[in-house]
């Protein structure tokens, strides 16, 4: 492991010099101390890594876009990151990072990634976190096939001691926080769900449970109103039959579906959605989709489609651009390409390591 | 056999050859009845090398350790004990045929077979036979072919031998065996375990290896009774039950477990009449695995396959130097398991084979094979091997092949994702070997090329489900090298030596790049010195760097390894066997991974009581 980190370390030093060759009034003098915002400025990219492999990594790409900067946690902590980072999660000080095969949650400083703790105890499988009212809550699947030892774990964000657990239904996944409240994706691990659960943080019990469509992969709150996209049952599940995806619309005040869009084909499976600025955009099939809030109906046409990427992996949106993740083949760094509303790519990246699967920008 | 000795053996050559008969250091292996027959009969222009009992010793009784130590076949093992596939000329792990007394033993839901899931113990040695195979013995014998046997003879005598290893990690190599046999039978009983903590120390502060624990328990049996001059039965058992624990590389991660269990049964019937040679062969094959995601919990995902072989085989030696070969097959499995409905496959098969000796310095032989499935499209399978002796000291082989690998339950039935439309794996590949040998000195040169079209790859398609695809071609090509010497240079000073090298080049097509844990250069070496009852010897194993990622990025690469191994023995019998020993693995304490973040244990050491009577 010495070993490793320190042929990484002159990795990245050889990196950073090469760099400043190029532009002369770019030089990097290594005695003098980077600033303390280091990481202010720009997104994280999470690199999954191989599962087992014991080899996830975070790149940090500037808002210009002009660099990527590879392994930044073991860059700056001498230490590996850990298997599978599975999610990000960023509040005013620190960043958190959910390690799911490693069952633990890296947390480093959010400027410098200079490491915090790392909690190891009380976590099976973890997969997502949010944190609310000075207290950490992760989502566990355990065993991912168990519909019975599924649960949210809670920490103390100070002293990060365990303060309890919530058990809920098969498969937690996609965890948000809104008006002192807590909306669960239950997605169903390696089976498959089609719940979502609102917890209250201050008793730590589940309020209310609400049936949607199957396999619930993204959760978001906007105007008072819960979305939730749901992929459906996919083709090579067992014993279940496959269904379509969908996109359901709670009102928060009376936790009642208002609204409901089934995609046309048991054989579409969409994800990836996210509201920006009262638009809705989700991937189908590689391409790109967007509609107002305030559809009734799905789109026919999509944006674009992404015919640059071998293997679709993290995708997000943000202030006028898409990032996307490209896994290539699983066993090689991936490329991360930012594109731009009308299909083309600005910017292209090495990402840095395997399967990257997140994008978390610092404003 | 007083002096453990290391043997390379070139089956090549005819055993009675003269030039063999000379050299008492050979095994005897034409004076035993080995059930393989065909390993001996039929490997023109290949090269087979056998790892006898005492070598099997030497290395515990992880067949990984025993042929990482002793062959060119690289192994990329998990930590130690943990899942280990092979290799072999570049080649992938389902790439490598194993066979049990002649019968092939891969997994049928992936193709491979793990060599920490064997327990070197059972048998009472082990040929690896480089090169392609598939004629004669079926499905991955691409790079080359790994064959676990068990002799019976009719000596008369009867032999027990006793080995008892303990050594650190808590780890226990306990085996037995019996030889026994009077004019009509004959009786080969094996009993082997091998237990360990195996919570070695990483070479990291405060780490060890957690959750590394395993053991296993082997039985084998032979049995051979001679009906009259010309028939005979014999039946061969197995069973292997084992657990293992998965190490962990964080404390923190979930601990899993493994459990397999399986039987393997075989009867035969040799019927010799005149100038024909009938073996009929009926097989039982039992299948089991379990996996445990989470030890404390009760769940378990598993697969059991059960494999029924009808095998009938008839030689006809029209003259003394000209065989015709004929081989039957066929082969039912039902399989069944986590993620595969059960299914079951026939697959017939029939194989045609002739060797022919125009004269003394000259052989050849011609095979092919064709099999009929519903399964896939299956090739034609064919195989060319020659043999000239130009001198006493020099002799060349060259060997052209076609071989498969046919899809397994895996690829083929697994729930939502396996591919009915998959085609088998095939192989063409040629190979020649220079064979040198001069006194007490044996050494070999041998360069090979095989092409692979439609490797079998699982990738994500639409919807990012993976499923198994055509998809690539590899070229892999390289040189092995072999050589042995042993003498006694002065009187009760006998010193031996032995190494291997391998230079493998084992590129994607597509794109051009070699292919991930495959290290351009393999080598090992042994030495042994003994001085009447006291013995010494010395064993070394180099690895050199691999790649770990698909894109042959360096900055992920991993280093070569260097680890040896000193052993010492003291025999105190007198007509007997009683030897006591020790040994002590990874004598120069290298700090090594095979695999990524899974370190191997540094200097350790056990010692051992062999009683051979």
């Amino acid at each position: 492991m010495k070993r490793i980190s320190k042929l990484l370390t002159m990795a990245v030093i050889s990196g950073l010099f090469l760099n400043s060759c190029s532009s002369d009034d770019d030089v990097v003098d290594p005695e003098i101390e980077q600033p303390e915002s280091t990481y202010a400025d720009g997104l994280f990219v999470l690199n999954e890594g191989g599962f087992g492999n014991n080899n996830s990594s975070i790149s940090y790409i500037d808002n210009d876009f002009s660099n990527l900067e590879s392994d930044i946690f073991s860059t700056v902590n001498g230490s590996s990151l850990g298997d599978t980072g599975q999610s990000l999660t960023l509040d005013d000080n620190y960043a958190y990072i959910v390690m799911n095969v490693s069952n633990i949650v890296q947390i480093v400083d959010r400027y410098t990634f200079e490491h915090i703790h790392t909690i190891e105890e009380g976590l099976s499988n973890p997969r997502y976190l949010t944190l609310v009212d000075e207290k950490i809550y992760v989502t566990n699947w355990g065993d991912a096939s168990n519909d019975t030892d599924d649960y949210i774990a809670i920490y103390n964000a100070s002293t990060y001691e365990s303060t309890g657990t919530i058990s809920v239904g098969e498969g937690p996944e996609k965890i948000i926080n809104d008006n002192n409240k807590l909306y669960v994706a239950l997605q169903g691990g390696y089976n498959y769900n089609n719940k979502i659960v609102i917890i209250d943080p201050i008793s730590n019990t589940v309020e209310v449970s609400i049936e949607i469509g199957d396999s619930p992969n993204a959760i978001e709150i906007s105007d008072g109103f819960l979305w939730v996209m749901s992929g459906g049952v996919p083709g090579y599940a067992q014993g279940v039959g496959e269904t379509a995806g969908s996109i359901s619309k709670i009102d928060l005040s009376n936790n009642e579906i208002t609204e409901e869009l089934i995609f046309p084909n048991t054989t579409d499976h969409p994800s990836n959605f996210e509201i920006e600025d009262d638009t809705i955009y989700y991937t189908l099939n590689g391409s790109v989709y967007s509609m107002e809030e305030s559809a009734t109906e799905l789109p026919e046409e999509s944006l674009f489609t992404f015919t640059d990427i071998t293997s679709f992996y993290g995708f997000e949106i943000e202030d006028g651009y898409l990032y996307t993740g490209d896994a290539g083949d699983y066993s090689s760094n991936g490329v991360v390409r930012i594109y731009n509303f009308e299909g083309e790519i600005i910017s292209q990246f090495d990402s840095g390591g395997v399967s990257p699967n997140g994008f978390y920008f610092t404003d | 056999m007083k002096i453990t000795r290391f043997y390379i053996l070139f089956l090549g050559l005819l055993c009675s050859l003269p030039v063999f008969a000379q050299n008492d250091t050979i095994n005897v292996l034409d004076e035993v009845f080995l059930t393989d027959i065909k390993l001996k009969d039929f490997s023109t222009g290949q090269q087979v090398t056998v790892l006898n009992d005492s070598v099997l010793k030497k290395n515990g009784a992880l067949l990984t350790s025993a042929l990482n130590f002793n062959t060119n076949i690289y192994f990329k093992e998990n930590g130690l004990g943990m899942v280990s596939s092979p290799s072999f000329r570049g080649t992938t792990a389902s790439q490598t045929a194993v066979l049990w007394n002649g019968i092939n033993i891969n997994s049928q839901f992936n193709g491979q077979t793990d060599f920490n899931a064997l327990n070197a113990g059972g048998f009472d040695n082990i040929s690896v036979r480089g090169g392609g195979g598939s004629v004669v013995y079926g499905t991955g014998a691409i790079g080359g072919t790994v064959h676990l046997n068990t002799n019976l003879d009719f000596t008369g005598k009867t032999k027990q031998d006793i080995f008892f290893q303990y050594g650190s990690f808590n780890t226990l190599d306990a085996r037995y065996k019996i030889k026994t046999s009077r004019k009509k039978w004959s009786l080969s009983l094996a009993a082997a375990r091998n237990s360990s903590d195996n919570d070695y120390e990483w070479p990291i502060e405060d780490r060890k290896n957690e959750n590394g624990e395993f053991y296993n328990s082997n039985l084998n049996l032979g049995f051979a009774y001679r009906l009259n001059e010309k028939n005979t039965l014999k039946f061969y058992s197995e069973i292997f039950d084992g657990e293992r624990h998965f190490s962990l590389i964080r404390p923190s991660e979930t601990k899993t477990k493994y459990q397999n269990f399986d039987t393997r049964n075989l009867l035969e019937w040799v019927g010799e009449f005149g100038d024909f040679i009938s073996v009929a062969r009926l097989a039982h094959l039992n299948e089991n695995y379990k996996f445990y995601g989470n030890i404390t919990e009760n769940q378990s995902s598993s697969g059991k396959a059960q494999i029924l072989i009808g095998k009938y085989d008839l030689n006809y030696s029209i003259s003394k130097t000209l065989e015709l070969n004929a081989v039957l097959t066929n082969t039912y499995t039902d399989g069944s398991g986590s993620g595969i409905t059960e299914n079951i496959r026939n697959i017939f098969s029939s194989a045609f084979l002739m060797k022919h000796r125009p004269f003394q310095k000259f052989q050849y032989e011609l095979g092919i094979r064709k099999e009929i499935t519903e399964n896939y499209e299956s090739p034609l399978l064919f195989s060319a091997g020659t043999h000239y002796d130009f001198t006493d000291f020099y002799s060349l082989k060259m060997n052209i092949s076609r071989n498969f690998r046919i899809p397994t339950y895996n690829d083929l039935y697994w729930a939502g994702a396996g591919n009915l439309n998959l085609r088998p794996e095939t192989s063409n590949q040629v190979e020649l070997g220079n064979h040198f040998k001069h006194r007490n000195l044996k050494f070999s040169l041998t360069g090979y090329y095989i092409k692979i079209d439609d490797m079998i790859r699982w990738l994500p398609s639409s919807n990012n489900i993976w499923r198994p695809r055509n998809e690539e071609k590899v070229e892999t090509y390289g040189i092995e090298v072999l050589a042995g010497w042993g003498k006694e240079i002065f009187k009760d000073h006998q010193i031996s030596a032995s190494g291997t090298y391998a230079y493998t080049v084992s590129e994607n097509m597509n794109k051009g790049y070699q292919l991930i844990y495959v290290p351009f250069h393999k080598a090992t070496g042994a030495l042994t010195y003994a001085f009447k009852d006291f013995s010494i010897d010395y064993q070394l194993l180099y690895n050199g760097e691999i790649f770990t990622r698909s894109d042959n990025n360096s900055r992920y690469n991993m280093d070569a390894y260097t680890v040896s191994n000193l052993g010492i023995s003291y025999d105190l019998g007198k007509t007997s066997t009683y030897k006591i020993g020790a040994r002590v693995l990874n004598i120069l304490n290298e700090e090594y991974q095979s695999v990524e973040n899974r370190w191997m244990p540094g200097r350790n050491f056990n010692i051992y009581l062999n009683l051979n009577f």
